[in-house]
């Protein structure tokens, strides 16, 4: 029998816990906080390449850098990529690895941190990846963005060209020191 | 209920929006303002519609997938948890304790974690919904048993119906009968042993 079991009589059957955790990785700041992170599940590659064609059709602007599940946009940012780390860790580890907050999106280039917020909270994050040239003719955002977007796809987009879950560009953080 | 609910809720396509968010407070954010999950919390509007997304919820976590990968259903089982505790929070720690035991589940489990988290802690056996009319409340007690547990919930028939013409041998009918599993013929006397072994049962409706 499974730890669980349901059957057609109406009965739940619950033997005891067994609660899964799934792997994390050793990750410190700079100053040696450890930070909290698990290596989400896998998707099945037939979902992985439904969630592509979804999201091209819904922002043909975009364009596919990879997908897997097992990181997220903090992942991406802060973890090369390895691992999943929530969101309300992201501005710690920022300030940890002694990164600025930027005036504004003027000043914010290649290679620097984008953070997006929805209602205030901070909800995305991504990387600085070029700009767009003006062109009064078809207006863009000025910054375009790599981005994971939560277990979905990492896409290099305008900055503003994100699901609306994922917010609007906010805070340019920078780990420049000159 | 309208099953067409069920269907936007299990899609792909949902599936796929909903997760582009990168935290919990997100996922909770994104599932509540999505439209399908608001017209499911409004279907529900008796003990029975509680009971049939109860049972779904449960059938779902307990479908086959493959344990290589993420399980499809998590979004969906993660909104019908978070549907559960607003709608019908008196059975929704059932679903929770289901999920938390199956693999693969990411919003799913952490829902479940937190609304079980949210549970005061049990040092006996609870009785954890409304008695169902001529079984015993309580069959049985064991010291240090308290997350142990089998839990009678009166299923609808149109639930069986449904489940049982989806043309796949589903888990209902695979433990059907199994020893450990209850019967309605099984009696008392099965119950009790499986309560004696497993520690506690509780017999009850959702409510």
């Amino acid at each position: 029998l499974p730890k669980a079991a349901i059957v057609s009589e109406g009965v739940i059957l619950f033997p005891g816990r067994n609660e899964v955790n799934y792997p994390s990785l050793a990750l410190e700041t700079r100053k040696a906080w450890a930070i909290p992170n698990e290596m989400r599940p896998e998707s099945d590659p037939v979902f992985l390449q439904a969630s592509v064609d979804l999201w091209k059709r819904a922002k043909p602007d975009i364009r596919l850098r990879s997908i897997t599940s097992v990181y997220n946009c903090i992942g991406m940012v802060v973890a090369s990529r390895r691992t999943w780390v929530d969101l309300e860790h992201l501005l710690r580890i920022l300030k940890d690895d002694g990164c600025q907050k930027l005036p504004g999106e003027a000043e914010a280039q290649f290679g620097d941190v984008v953070v997006y917020r929805y209602h205030g909270d901070v909800c995305h994050a991504g990387i600085v990846v070029g700009r767009n040239l003006y062109n009064p003719e078809k207006p863009k955002d000025a910054l375009i963005v790599l981005s994971k977007w939560g277990k979905e796809g990492e896409y290099e987009h305008d900055a503003s060209d994100v699901p609306i879950f994922c917010g609007i560009p906010s805070e340019y953080w920078t780990d420049r020191s000159s | 209920m309208n099953t067409s609910l069920f269907d936007r809720i299990e899609s792909q396509k949902f599936s796929v929006e909903i997760n582009v968010v990168s935290g919990f407070t997100q996922f909770i954010r994104a599932i509540g303002y999505s439209k399908p999950v608001r017209e499911l919390m409004e279907a529900i509007r008796t003990p029975e519609d509680g009971e049939e997304l109860l049972l779904r919820t449960a059938m779902l976590a307990l479908s086959d997938t493959d344990p290589k990968y993420e399980n499809p259903n998590d979004v969906a089982v993660g909104a019908y948890l978070w549907v559960l505790a607003v709608a019908n929070p008196s059975s929704v720690n059932l679903a929770a304790e289901v999920v938390l035991d199956c693999q693969g589940f990411w919003w799913a489990r952490q829902m479940a974690a937190r609304l079980l988290a949210q549970r005061a802690p049990k040092n006996e056996a609870t009785v954890v919904a409304k008695p169902a009319q001529g079984r015993p409340e309580i069959e049985t007690k064991a010291v240090g048993a308290a997350d142990c547990g089998a839990v009678y919930v009166r299923q609808a028939p149109a639930v069986e119906r449904r489940l049982g013409g989806q043309g796949k041998k589903c888990q209902a009918n695979r433990y059907a009968h199994s020893n450990m599993a209850f019967s309605r013929s099984g009696g008392a006397s099965r119950n009790k042993g499986t309560a004696n072994k497993k520690g506690v049962a509780v017999y009850g409706e959702a409510v």
